[in-house]
């Protein structure tokens, strides 16, 4: 069953054009890996995709609702959906309450909400820091909070950008463990973008290559890295892999 | 602890609240919206710079029962308010003025119910000399002397009769507005005005009652005190509730029959006469004195 | 000097012996200006989120009028209430004038753009990322903006205390539209202004001493919340 069908999306900002003509179709619980390099349209596309953003040229339909028709049903579609942004930002509240947030507005009952935060806590680790006010924590704590308060809503889609961008070895393979466990268990679908062809690798059922405003190629890991289309991509596959072997040595 | 304090903070504030709201009408009547029940008057402010009004009100209310809202204006307002229906009487000095709001349906009827003179006050010792001439032509010296004179130069009462004056002495109040900065326009009440004279060393009109209350502040004397011109009555003037909307006519006639009684009427006459050594007003029991 | 001098001690006097017309004028200034205050920022926390969340022509347009009037001169205002309100006018037959009712709506009215301009820029200044995490956990346009507010609170809280500032300092419309009736309508600023008028410096003073003791109290515990709030976040 298709989870999302985009067709020919074009967003603009001013004069310039951020989206020029992206088209993809994501399948029930897939795990969608967008790679492509700095401000190539990875979020901007993550963004429209997660209905945060409604000024766009094409059609777009999630969960086989055309979004553009039924402008009604957004904040339907939107609550079963969960995005966590590149640098997330945390609510002035304790942990706890944080998570609790999505829940709350969904107007779930106390005793579920306590339980359901409690888990999803646990999930990412973070249930000793239940009280602590959220504004304090480091970047990478701050991160599995928001991950965290994705997760409880127990969305069908999940959208991240950059996920473990700003985070540590350890923290980043942890967020990962998460990531596979809730696809596994939940039959998530998950669209992440990520700068990591490493972890693109591992995580992705398929790969999309962002380039300059266009998704230039679309496959599993395998197609993508081994063969890519053009030598546009192979320039940027190659590169990157080079960097992060470089990386990893150094 | 967030919620101790929130809790602290709304209680402050309804307290505030409650508090303000509860002293708003500080002689125990109801709270902040009971116009219905309330009888409101403007008067001028030569009469309630005496302090005559206080007294009265205070009386008022005791004995009637109605609250009583004193404005305090000058006539030109004061008759306005009464035209527009946000007060249900006035209480005014200017005798062709209240003629004229009568005859265009405003007022009822003039109940004159005190009276006193007006008198050209100025520094001791006179510089101008014009003690003993008659108030026209005082005048007259002080223009061609181009001596200080503050003009209340409000349309009130008491500027009215200045202007009268200076008419009798046969000049047109333009050429005495410009006639120089000698002729100050003041634009407020009868006690700042005669405070003004007393800074400015100059000579001003104004009614006894007012002088003698701010006699001792203001170390004026008073230098011409005699001709008819000089006649000052108070009338209380009842809003024409046939004529403008919302008048009270019915209080407002209580308040007029309270003015004229023979208790109050005495009142009146005693009224500050332990404090200055003189009757402020002579009551007239609505009856138009002569001279 | 010495008036100055003697103006404090009389305050003092007044004060400590609670000299009952002083404290009623000075509680009813208290009531009215809190009242005007609380019913501007029930109607401007809404109406401020609404228009900060909500895009449509003319945006900017309005955002600048707002502003434009911040500073509307309160005799101004006065003068809209008085000639809205009397008896003669279109809202005569609620029979308000010269009551506290009517100064209190009179205040609000005053206060209203600056509280409302003040909120919006709160929310202006507040990162961008906060609504749209909340739109992206699923928030409504009403969830998201009282989050918003809430996260935005030390600015919001800042404009209710101007708000109130400006509502207890202004004397023209509390003079036009109340009237200064003694013992109904008389509140601070409008004693004050008559006690010079008729000489008594004094009394005025005294008077102006005790509004002031006000405006610093308002202000310092009003700072002492936000301190607090402050190091919470820390």
């Amino acid at each position: 069953m298709l989870h999302v069908e985009a067709t020919h999306l074009v967003k603009k900002a001013g004069e310039a054009v951020l989206l020029k003509g992206v088209s993809l179709r994501i399948n029930k619980g897939e795990s969608f890996l967008l790679i492509g390099p700095t401000g190539a349209g990875k979020t901007t596309l993550l963004r429209l995709l997660g209905l945060l953003n409604s000024s766009f040229k094409g059609e777009l339909s999630i969960f086989g609702v055309d979004v553009i028709s039924n402008q009604g049903k957004q904040l339907e579609i939107r609550r079963k959906m969960a995005f966590v942004q590149q640098k997330p930002v945390a609510f002035s509240c304790s942990v706890f309450d944080n998570v609790a947030y999505p829940l709350k507005w969904r107007k779930i009952p106390r005793e579920e909400i306590t339980d359901r935060v409690g888990e999803v806590l646990d999930l990412v680790g973070m249930k000793e820091y239940s009280n602590r006010n959220a504004k304090t924590l480091s970047g990478g704590e701050t991160q599995r909070v928001a991950i965290a308060r994705a997760l409880v809503t127990r969305p069908e889609i999940l959208l991240l950008d950059e996920p473990t961008a700003n985070l540590d070895p350890n923290s980043a393979g942890r967020i990962e463990e998460v990531l596979t466990k809730v696809v596994q268990e939940h039959k998530t679908t998950l669209i992440m973008s990520t700068h990591d062809l490493v972890q693109a690798q591992r995580l992705a059922e398929v790969v999309g290559v962002m380039i300059d405003g266009k998704l230039v190629q679309t496959g599993t890991p395998q197609e993508v890295f081994h063969a890519p289309q053009n030598s546009q991509i192979a320039r940027f596959i190659g590169f990157k892999l080079a960097e992060q072997d470089f990386n990893r040595i150094v | 602890m967030k919620n101790f304090k929130n809790i602290a903070l709304s209680i402050l504030l309804i307290t505030a609240m409650l508090a303000g709201l509860s002293g708003c009408d500080s002689g125990g009547g109801s709270n902040i919206i009971p116009a219905q029940g309330r009888l409101r008057i403007a008067t001028t402010t030569s009469l309630y710079d005496t302090g005559l009004w206080n007294a009265l009100e205070d009386r008022f209310e005791e004995e009637e029962g109605i609250r009583l809202d004193i404005l305090y204006a000058g006539t030109g307002i004061a008759l306005e308010y009464g035209r527009r229906g946000d007060v249900d009487a006035v209480a005014v000095h200017a005798k062709a003025t209240e003629e004229q709001f009568i005859a265009d349906g405003y007022g009822i009827e003039r109940i004159p119910f005190a009276y006193n003179y007006f008198v050209i006050v100025g520094p001791a010792g006179d510089p101008a000399g014009i003690a003993d001439l008659s108030p026209e032509e005082a005048f007259k010296k002080l223009y061609d002397t181009q001596t200080t004179f503050i003009s209340r130069g409000d349309a009130s009462g008491t500027h009215t009769k200045e202007k009268a004056i200076w008419k009798a002495a046969g000049y047109d109040y333009e050429e005495v507005t410009s006639a120089g900065s000698w002729y100050v326009e003041a634009g407020k009440g009868m006690g700042p005005t005669l405070q003004m004279a007393s800074e400015m060393d100059g000579y001003t009109l104004s009614d006894m009652g007012t002088f003698l209350a701010y006699k001792g502040e203001t170390g004026l004397v008073t230098v011409v005190d005699e001709g008819s011109i000089l006649l000052n009555v108070y009338s209380f003037i009842v809003i024409d509730p046939d004529n403008v909307e919302g008048a009270d006519a019915e209080k407002a006639q209580i308040l007029a029959d309270f003015l004229v009684s023979d208790e109050i009427q005495q009142f009146i006459k005693d009224y500050g006469t332990a404090d200055y050594g003189d009757s402020l007003f002579i009551p007239c029991a609505g009856n138009e004195p002569t001279s | 000097m010495g008036e100055l001098w003697q103006g404090i001690i009389r305050a003092l006097e007044l004060i400590v012996t609670f000299d009952p017309e002083v404290m009623a004028i000075t509680f009813r200034s208290l009531g009215i200006s809190t009242s005007a205050c609380l019913i501007a920022t029930l109607i401007c926390l809404p109406l401020g989120s609404l228009i900060h969340f909500t895009n449509f022509k003319g945006k900017n347009l309005l955002v600048s009028l707002i502003q434009t009037f911040y500073s509307l001169p309160t005799v101004l205002v006065g003068l809209l209430v008085f000639i809205l309100f009397s008896r003669a006018g279109p809202f005569g037959n609620l029979n308000l004038m010269f009551t506290p009712a009517l100064m209190i709506i009179g205040q609000s009215l005053l206060v209203m753009p600056l509280m409302l301009g003040l909120i919006i820029s709160a929310l202006v200044s507040l990162d961008k990322t906060v609504a749209d995490t909340a739109f992206s956990l699923g928030a409504s346009r009403f969830q998201a903006g009282l989050l918003s507010l809430k996260e935005a609170r030390y600015a919001v809280i800042t404009s209710v205390i101007m708000g109130f500032g400006r509502a207890i300092s202004e004397v023209g419309l509390a003079m036009m539209v109340g009237g200064n009736i003694r013992g109904f309508t008389r509140i601070l600023t409008t004693a004050i202004s008559l006690e010079t008028s008729k000489g008594d410096i004094e009394l005025s003073l005294a008077l102006g001493f005790i509004l002031l003791l006000i405006s610093l109290a308002i202000n310092v515990i009003l700072s002492q919340l936000q301190r607090v709030e402050k190091s919470a976040a820390r």
